[in-house]
């Protein structure tokens, strides 16, 4: 668990904390805050920096977290850069467009490491997935699971998803999920009409071998062209 | 401390750290060189040149030598690097000097380690005996303790340190160890070689790994052929360890990282250009990729070849998140590296989902998994 | 002395010569009381050879060449190169010079070296002679190329102050084994004559860089010569060495050095281990005991010395004195990989 003691940007995170998974060479970070962007703290802040108690890790290569955010009833995604600075900072980088929001979500679930230190690897075999009674209108085109002890990286790409019924839920039926892997994940979609300021997406929750959305895709869903995808960084409850 | 002034074999700047008394000398040095040099090729011992140092001779000591060899076997990536000992004397005041061994001419790269006392002859009796120190860890490792010959002694510049491997179970040989060493001075620091069994590629050498000594601890990333009675034998300076940084967990030279990195502004129908590495670091296989490229559209692969294999990437594959340069919109990015070792091929084909020509930025870190073709 | 065959010597009449005659390393050794004047020493023959035919090459020199002798002599001064103060004219330089770098078995040089350095003055703490034995202790080192010389005379009466014009070289290049210079041999075969127990010997040493053929200053002393016993009790006394002719039967090893008087708190080894059949054990016995504090346990590094294969390891070596009074060192693997045969060599830490 990590703590969040402090930011420089006028956040209030006293009552949130961090599930993290933490070992000698990467930590595994999962969690989620809201950003206000307004006031003098966020304006002068170059790079949002939150002070944490709990890690050990003294810095790490920059990862990718997500930022979303809703405006006109429409979910939009992006990703910022994050990476641990110190041994009680991790820095989260501020996107171009994004300051003018009410709000935005910050999706602090990755996996920090540093690069460079001599090893030598072990390999690991993904954890093969597929669908099980696949809808019509869904290809899962390929899939790089890994299911570890109380963590999963999750990532499937979908060369097409087309909702049945774009006002109802997503269901998918997955085989060789283990039991306990649940979490949030989100799927992410591009579509032409969206603002410049991201993807959309739809949130999902995975529990096992049921992935469901949270709330219907609607029409842009279906109307997307490219890949859809979910690569998401999950510690388990 | 201080550096070397030169050398007649090709290595860089060569920084030594040193106890010199009235008859004798502890040095410590590692450094690392190609031996594809004509320097090296051309000499018969090796020379380095350095400050007037406090004695001008010595008789010959052992300092290591040892090779990287790192391959892919039986779906992993094994160590197979080597070492053996070549004999070390002061020729002059300003002279160190090392065998040239005839062993190591067919290796691209050696590492040196020097952990050794200088002594000279009929310099009056020796000490005698010196109290040893033995082991005590902290906390007890979850593998590998030190036999009971190992111990340290300490002297009021130096200490002489002996561990030695007891049995090794094999269920979690492959755990890092790391752990104090009770009443150990806190003024010794450095990386020593660690010296394992014979191994199935470098037979007539022992296996080589490393350990780190720092701040009381020993900490090991990685083993290569390491068994009962592995050892580390060294004469260690204290202090004269200002400006000295020493990582814990050792890094790879630059050139070693098991990364790939690509340059290529050339745009073509289906050539985009891109700039971005992505490197493989330790724990389950993680994968950082830092960098842009332009996709060639959805489902269509964007080949870069691979001039250098590493021979630890391994075939494999990974997803990263991008975002456009030019707005916020996601694409995701999936790297499948396509390597064979015979013939020696190498080829990384990342499909990106955003339409053609878009430029994407990544930098983004993700599990690598094995794939065994 | 006259070992046989004998080299000729003149002054000898009669009876009033003592002549005593003793077996010496299996040779027949007769020794005299006095050393007889005026006679040319074989070593004096071949020096002054060397020098008529080394001023007659100056003339084959070209004029180029000539003139860079004469110009660096010009910038020299006899003190400097050769200890003595003279002046140096291009044939003197050339012809001392290279007087000196066939004296130390180099080859002539017809180039004038760039410059000169100043050689060093010699020193050394102790000459030590006896009937069977001439040794130089604490000789202060010089780096290669500097090579020591010794001049040394006969015996002579302990009344004789002034000796030094009766010096003749005993050794052209002699190289210290870390101080100590054993002479023995050398010195039998020049002078052709035993000393003699309570007589004086002068000496004279300096050091010559062999590659240029200057050398530092002179510097002169004398010795009286002591018994067998008096001259061995001096000379062990200081030095912990064991080498191969220490090595008693038993001994698994082939070639041996090990010496305690390292002035540091380790033990050197260069030692090559044969090992024994069936047992992972090395083992030396000498006929000498160990030095006090000295017995326990050593580690020390191993290499193994056999085609394609380098392996290393760590020895545990046990000294002490067995139980049936035998000075022992028995070596057993404490790591790595033990293959003989193997060099043990390096420092060993004694606990």
């Amino acid at each position: 668990m990590l703590t969040i003691v402090g930011n420089n940007f006028g956040g209030n995170y006293s009552s949130v904390t961090l599930k993290s998974v933490e070992t000698r060479f990467y930590v595994v970070v999962d969690g989620i805050i809201t950003v206000v962007p307004s006031g003098a703290a966020y304006d002068a802040a170059e790079v949002l920096e939150l002070e944490v108690e709990g890690l050990q890790m003294p810095a790490s290569d920059p990862s990718a977290v997500y930022l979303t955010c809703q405006v006109s009833g429409q979910r939009y995604v992006t990703i910022a850069k994050a990476w641990i600075k110190n041994s009680h900072t991790i820095c989260i980088e501020k996107v171009a467009g994004w300051g003018s929001l009410a709000s935005y979500q910050i999706h602090l679930r990755c996996l920090f490491f540093p690069t460079g230190y001599d090893f030598c690897p072990q390999y690991l075999a993904r954890n093969k997935i597929s669908l099980s009674n696949a809808p019509s209108g869904v290809t899962m085109r390929l899939e790089n699971c890994l299911f570890k002890e109380g963590w999963m990286s999750f990532y499937v790409q979908f060369s097409q998803w087309q909702a049945a019924d774009p006002t109802a839920l997503l269901q998918l039926t997955l085989n060789n999920v283990p039991a306990g892997a649940a979490g949030s994940l989100l799927l992410v979609y591009n579509e032409a009409s969206l603002e410049s300021m991201g993807s959309g997406y739809v949130p999902m929750t995975l529990n096992g071998t049921s992935l469901v959305s949270d709330e219907a895709p609607g029409s842009l869903f279906n109307n997307a062209q490219d890949y859809k995808f979910i690569k998401g960084i999950v510690i388990f409850d | 401390m201080f550096v070397s002034t030169g050398n007649n074999f090709g290595a860089g700047q060569i920084r030594f750290k040193s106890y010199q008394a009235e008859n004798y000398l502890v040095l410590n040095a590692n450094f690392s060189f190609l031996t594809g040099n004509p320097d090296y090729q051309a000499a018969e011992v090796l020379e380095i040149s350095v400050p007037t140092m406090r004695i001008d001779r010595s008789v010959e000591v052992g300092v290591f030598v040892g090779f990287r060899d790192r391959r892919q076997s039986y779906g992993s990536g094994t160590c197979y690097d080597g070492c053996t000992l070549a004999r070390s004397w002061i020729k002059d005041s300003n002279t160190i000097c090392i065998e040239k061994l005839a062993c190591m001419s067919g290796k691209e790269k050696l590492y040196i380690y020097i952990a050794a006392l200088y002594p000279q002859l009929n310099q009056g009796l020796s000490d005698g005996k010196q109290t040893k120190n033995s082991i005590s860890l902290t906390p007890l490792p979850e593998c590998c303790p030190f036999n009971s010959k190992s111990m340290f002694v300490v002297k009021e510049h130096w200490v002489m340190l002996l561990l030695i491997l007891g049995n090794v179970p094999g269920a979690i040989s492959s755990s890092p160890w790391a752990a104090a060493i009770e009443n150990l001075p806190v003024d010794i620091q450095g990386v020593l070689p660690f010296c394992g069994g014979s191994q199935q590629y470098n037979g007539e050498f022992n296996g080589l790994s490393e350990i780190t000594i720092k701040e009381g601890r020993f900490s090991s990333r990685y083993r290569c052929m390491v068994q009962d009675g592995s050892f580390a034998f060294a004469f260690m300076v204290r202090g004269d360890n200002e400006g000295e940084v020493v990582e814990e967990w050792p890094l790879f030279p630059e050139d070693e990282r098991i990364r790939y990195i690509f340059d290529r502004e050339k745009q073509g129908e289906w050539v985009q250009p891109g700039q971005f590495s992505f490197e493989l670091a330790q724990g389950l296989l993680l994968l950082s990729f830092q960098g842009w490229f332009g996709s060639n559209g959805p489902g269509n692969g964007n080949q870069f070849e691979v001039e250098t294999l590493h021979p630890l990437f391994p075939q494999g594959r990974s997803g990263v998140v991008g975002r456009t340069k030019d707005g916020n919109r996601l694409a995701i990015y999936d790297i499948f590296c396509e390597t064979s070792m015979n013939p020696n091929y190498g080829r990384v084909i990342p499909a990106c989902s955003a339409p053609k020509d878009t430029l994407i930025e990544v930098f983004d870190t993700n599990i690598y998994t094995y794939n065994q073709y | 002395m006259i070992a046989l065959p004998s080299i000729a010597f003149g002054g000898f009449s009669g009876s009033a010569k003592d002549v005593t005659a003793r077996q010496v390393g299996g040779r027949s050794i007769l020794s005299v009381r006095s050393w007889p004047t005026g006679q040319t020493t074989s070593a004096q023959v071949v020096r002054r050879a060397s020098m008529s035919k080394i001023t007659k090459s100056y003339k084959t020199l070209s004029d180029e060449q000539m003139l860079a002798w004469e110009n660096l002599a010009k910038h020299t001064s006899g003190q400097s190169i050769f200890g003595q103060k003279a002046e140096l004219s291009g044939i003197n330089l050339y012809v001392r010079l290279n007087v000196n770098r066939v004296m130390a078995a180099e080859s002539m040089i017809l180039d004038a070296p760039e410059s000169l350095n100043s050689v060093p003055s010699a020193s050394y703490r102790l000459a030590v002679v006896s009937p069977s034995m001439v040794i130089f202790q604490g000789i202060k080192h010089q780096p290669l190329p500097n090579k020591f010389v010794v001049k040394m005379s006969a015996a002579v009466s302990p009344g004789i102050s002034n000796g030094w014009s009766k010096t003749v070289i005993i050794s052209p290049n002699a190289e210290d084994d870390w101080g100590e210079a054993d002479l023995t041999t050398l010195y039998t075969k020049t002078i052709g004559l035993t000393p003699v127990v309570g007589q004086k010997v002068f000496i004279e040493v300096y050091w010559m860089n062999t590659a240029t053929g200057e050398t530092g200053q002179e510097v002169r002393g004398s010795t009286i010569c002591l018994t067998d016993e008096e001259a061995a009790a001096l000379v062990g006394g200081s030095r912990a060495r064991y080498t191969e002719e220490d090595l008693m039967p038993g001994s698994t090893v082939t070639e041996c050095d090990i010496e305690f008087t390292t002035g540091a708190p380790v033990i050197f080894f260069d030692v090559l281990s044969q090992g024994m059949d069936g047992v992972a054990q090395s083992e030396i016995y000498v006929d000498k005991p160990w030095p006090e504090n000295s017995r326990g346990t050593v580690y020390v590094l191993n290499r193994e010395k056999k085609e394609n294969s380098y392996h290393i390891g760590v020895l545990n070596g046990v000294i002490k004195e067995t139980y049936d009074h035998k000075n022992s060192a028995v070596f057993n693997a404490a790591a790595g990989t033990i293959g003989k045969p193997g060099e043990i060599f390096g420092a060993g830490i004694l606990v």
